[in-house]
């Protein structure tokens, strides 16, 4: 079996669709694909799926993490999956292990980077609000974009999630709840830091990601391609 | 896409798809987003399903809408819809959407933002459809039509729709008894979907750009299309009458039935949800109609005759559609899929297939009898969670009075093959108030429910009985559709005594759960209703009926207040015993069996004899040796083959 590593988009209303029911979205969708999933012991078997960080319904992403247990897996497979997903789902990276027990998903869901703004209304009233949230040391970093739009970088995702924003800016008066705040999750990974640079958050779908290596295009199992 | 994507997509040989990476303006201008995001269950409304097909382009084609009165997790639960939305996308001058009953946050939001009800799929708002069509599962759900429509921008009544707005037609188990919907409904379909679209969707098609009125008539020429605005209605002592308006087509209306399931259209795809529904699975119906003859049951009246599929083709269709939905489960529907002539051979051929996709059987409806037990044990889906039997009655003697072919034998056998399968839970299912019912027949309840927990103490220490508890509403096309239904006074007594009975034999082991009786009442009105309800329904729409069969929504006060309003009794509806003779608000629908089937039936129900299930083989034989002449067979078929 291989153990792999794939990132996700979830776009338009598919962000409305709740973190839990994710796993039988990639399921059935693999089901359709042909994918043979790795099952779970016990009564009742289901292939073993690990999701990264919840996203909250109503949040949009770009790379969101998951780790499935597969009998084989290539790049072609994988294209047949992504379009196997419902609409708004679109696979956007993939790895399988190459050294065995290469770091829990979760170990290595070290950040996330957001993108902000106000809804119907010019975000600039975020500025202020950001700079003291990263005074506080509640957020790493964050910069003004185009748009004009908020990148944001939070380290530990699990805990500094998007409710993290929604709280902030409400207290501070800015918003009265998620609904007046647009937030998209680019990604959760790996947070690197570099001097005169700001932070980032690499996908962990990353080919540069130690212990594990691209799909191949052919037929593989475990080993090699 | 950022660098780390390019790169994993270039070394990986994967190139992920464009939408991936569209601009954020695609959600951050999505003005449904403020919306659904103040809303519970925001999943209800993203889409965002497998399986859709594209919107058809260019002029000719007749645009339906499908609506479902209720909630998306209820209603795309509903197999109807799966069929009749791929059927009409086959069809070459038709094409579907869908639109579910937006919950009261929703709704709330809508009107403070002025928005308009819109289709799932395509976002179009109602009005701009051809064709919006409604089924009628549940009587408490009518409110939720209103909901519906005037959200989406169609004016409530029939009569002030202009040539520019959508025919509003209706079908289901409600079209068989229309009227308290006649003024609201352009037009029902009674029978079979498969049967009526082709022809309803031809001549819409040929009847494009004329007059609303003229394409009203000519629907009404087809077999199973009623068109209330045609039929006038009046009330006498002696009950109500129809009559066609200015020489339109004779009455009844006759439904339209499909001759073979083998023959008519079913589905090689289903849509399949991203969030959790009520029923998750692909399920497929195996058979259609119920000859058992269960006297109360309306369903197993007016789908009649039984028609079975083959066996082999429909375990190659259900093979097919688990592979294209990949869902994790089956489930074989019908009235009584144990009934099912050919469920040995279907089960036997499905095990090694699903085994091998790791995919569940599951009967929704079950028999009781051991072989329907053993059956069920063999599948995984069913044994995960408790079994439920339906004995209907509390004693023998009312048993047969309901013609439920369910001894005690049957009960002793069924329960012991449970327990000793593993099962530790079992919940049945009764009706209070059925006719003839007396306080000896509730305590038969509770007795069988005693008997019920000591024979899974004899398998498993913690062995528990859950007794679900509903009140009879007579319905229509039924034998019992003279009877008087309780009132919900008696109703809630009687419920009482069965669960303070149990409560005295319970400890621990026995539950018992009962359906709110006013509900009951609110459903036995509509059930037997004529046209006069609808002004009912308006005033209490407008007083904000929504979601009835909801309880935490549900207020008698407020449609108590809707029958004082237009001055109608409601008591009159549900708890009056009919003469023989009265018009029926249905009388003017032929369902398919014969009326003096149902007086016969009547009067045995009152002798407590039983009537004899009349197929032979897994169909109906016409004449054959048990033939009731309900009326409602097809011609004889040829031997071997299915009809």
């Amino acid at each position: 079996m291989l153990r792999v590593r794939l990132t996700y988009a979830k776009r338009g209303r598919a962000c409305f669709i709740p973190h839990i029911a994710i796993p039988s979205v990639f399921t059935r969708s693999g089901g359709r694909a042909g994918v043979k999933f790795q099952l779970s012991e016990g009564f009742s078997p289901r292939p073993r799926i690990s999701l990264g960080p919840e996203l909250p319904v109503g949040v949009p992403a770009l790379n969101e993490p998951f780790e499935v247990r597969v009998a084989s897996l290539t790049a072609r497979d994988l294209s047949r999956w992504d379009l196997a997903l419902p609409g708004g789902f679109f696979f956007t990276g993939a790895l399988v292990e190459s050294v065995p027990g290469a770091g829990s998903l979760n170990g290595q869901c070290e950040a996330a980077s957001y993108l902000l703004a106000l809804r119907g209304r010019d975000s600039t009233p975020l500025d202020a609000a950001l700079a003291e949230m990263r005074e506080e040391g509640l957020i790493l970093h964050y910069r003004e974009d185009a748009g004009p739009c908020f990148r944001c970088v939070v380290d530990n995702p699990a805990r500094g999630g998007p409710g993290l924003f929604v709280k902030e800016f409400a207290k501070r008066g800015i918003i009265r709840g998620w609904a007046d705040l647009f937030m998209l999750r680019e990604s959760v990974g790996r947070l690197v830091e570099q001097a005169d640079l700001a932070p980032c958050v690499i996908p962990l779908a990353d080919p540069s990601a130690h212990g594990w290596r691209p799909l191949a295009d052919g037929n593989i199992s475990k080993g090699g391609a | 896409m950022n660098r780390s994507e390019e790169t994993t997509a270039r070394e990986a040989g994967f190139t992920p798809r464009p939408g991936a990476a569209m601009p954020a303006d695609a959600e951050y201008g999505d003005s449904a987003w403020p919306l659904l995001s103040n809303v519970k269950r925001s999943s209800r409304y993203a889409g965002c399903e497998y399986g859709v097909l594209p919107e058809k382009s260019g002029g000719g084609v007749v645009r339906y809408c499908l609506a479902f009165p209720d909630v998306y997790e209820i209603g795309m639960s509903y197999l109807g819809f799966q069929v009749l939305y791929f059927l009409l996308k086959s069809l070459p001058d038709a094409d579907a959407d869908r639109v579910y009953c937006p919950w009261t946050d929703l709704e709330e939001q809508m009107r403070l933002q002025g928005a308009v009800l819109s289709s799932i799929e395509g976002g179009h708002p109602l009005r701009d459809f051809d064709v919006v069509g409604f089924t009628l599962q549940y009587e408490l759900s009518y409110s939720n039509i209103l909901t519906m429509l005037d959200l989406g921008g169609i004016p409530l009544l029939a009569s002030d729709r202009g040539d520019r707005d959508p025919l509003v037609a209706a079908g289901g188990a409600g079209a068989f008894a229309p009227e308290p919907l006649a003024p609201f409904v352009d037009f029902f379909c009674v029978g079979d979907g498969e049967a009526l679209l082709p022809p309803i969707t031809d001549s819409l098609s040929r009847s494009a750009g004329r007059p609303r009125a003229e394409r009203l008539a000519r629907l009404s020429e087809i077999r199973g299309v009623y068109v209330p605005s045609m039929v006038d209605c009046e009330y006498s002592p002696d009950g109500v009458h129809f009559t066609p308006v200015d020489g339109g087509r004779s009455l009844p209306v006759r439904r339209t039935v499909v001759e073979s399931l083998d023959d008519a259209f079913m589905p090689n795809m289903l849509l399949v949800p991203s969030a959790g529904i009520v029923h998750d699975r692909v399920t497929v119906e195996v058979f259609r109609g119920c000859t058992r003859g269960c006297r109360f049951c309306q369903a197993g009246m007016v789908t009649r005759p039984v028609r079975e599929r083959s066996p082999g083709p429909l375990a190659r269709n259900i093979i097919s559609l688990v592979d294209r939905t990949g869902w994790e489960e089956v489930g074989l529907l019908s009235l009584a899929s144990c009934d099912y002539s050919g469920i040995t051979e279907l089960v036997r051929t499905l095990s090694p297939e699903l085994a091998a996709r790791n995919v569940r059987l599951s009967l929704p409806s079950l028999r009781m009898d051991a072989f329907s037990v053993e059956l069920a044990a063999g599948m995984e889906a069913m044994r995960r969670g408790g079994i439920t039997f339906a004995p209907e009655a509390g004693t023998q003697r009312l048993r047969n009075v309901i013609n439920k072919g369910v001894d005690e034998e049957d009960f002793e056998s069924s329960l012991r093959a449970a327990f000793s399968r593993g099962w530790d839970r079992v919940k049945l299912y009764f009706m209070m108030g059925l006719p003839t019912e007396t306080d000896a027949d509730l305590q038969g309840i509770v007795d069988l429910a005693a008997r019920a927990r000591s024979i899974g103490r004899e398998y498993k220490r913690r062995a528990q009985v859950a007794v679900s508890l509903a009140g009879f509403v007579p319905k229509p096309h039924t034998p019992f559709q003279w009877e008087p239904q309780l009132p919900v006074d008696e109703l809630r007594r009687r419920g009482r005594l069965v669960k303070n009975a149990l409560a005295d034999v319970g400890r621990g082991g026995v539950t018992v759960k009962y359906h709110e009786p006013e509900q009951t009442l609110l459903e036995g009105v509509f059930a037997r209703g004529d046209r006069r309800l609808a002004d009912v329904l308006l005033s209490a729409w407008r007083m904000g009926a929504r979601f009835d069969g909801w309880s935490e929504h549900f207020s008698l006060a407020r449609w108590m207040e809707a029958f004082a309003e237009a001055g109608v009794d409601p008591s009159w509806y549900a708890e009056r015993e009919r003469p023989r003779d009265e018009g029926l608000p249905w009388d003017h629908v032929d369902a398919g069996v014969d009326r003096e089937f149902l007086w016969r039936e009547r009067l045995r129900s009152l002798d407590g004899a039983l009537s004899p299930d009349c197929r032979q083989g897994g169909r109906c034989v016409l004449h054959g040796p048990s033939c009731l002449e309900c009326g409602a067979c097809l011609p004889p078929v040829e031997e071997g083959s299915y009809a």
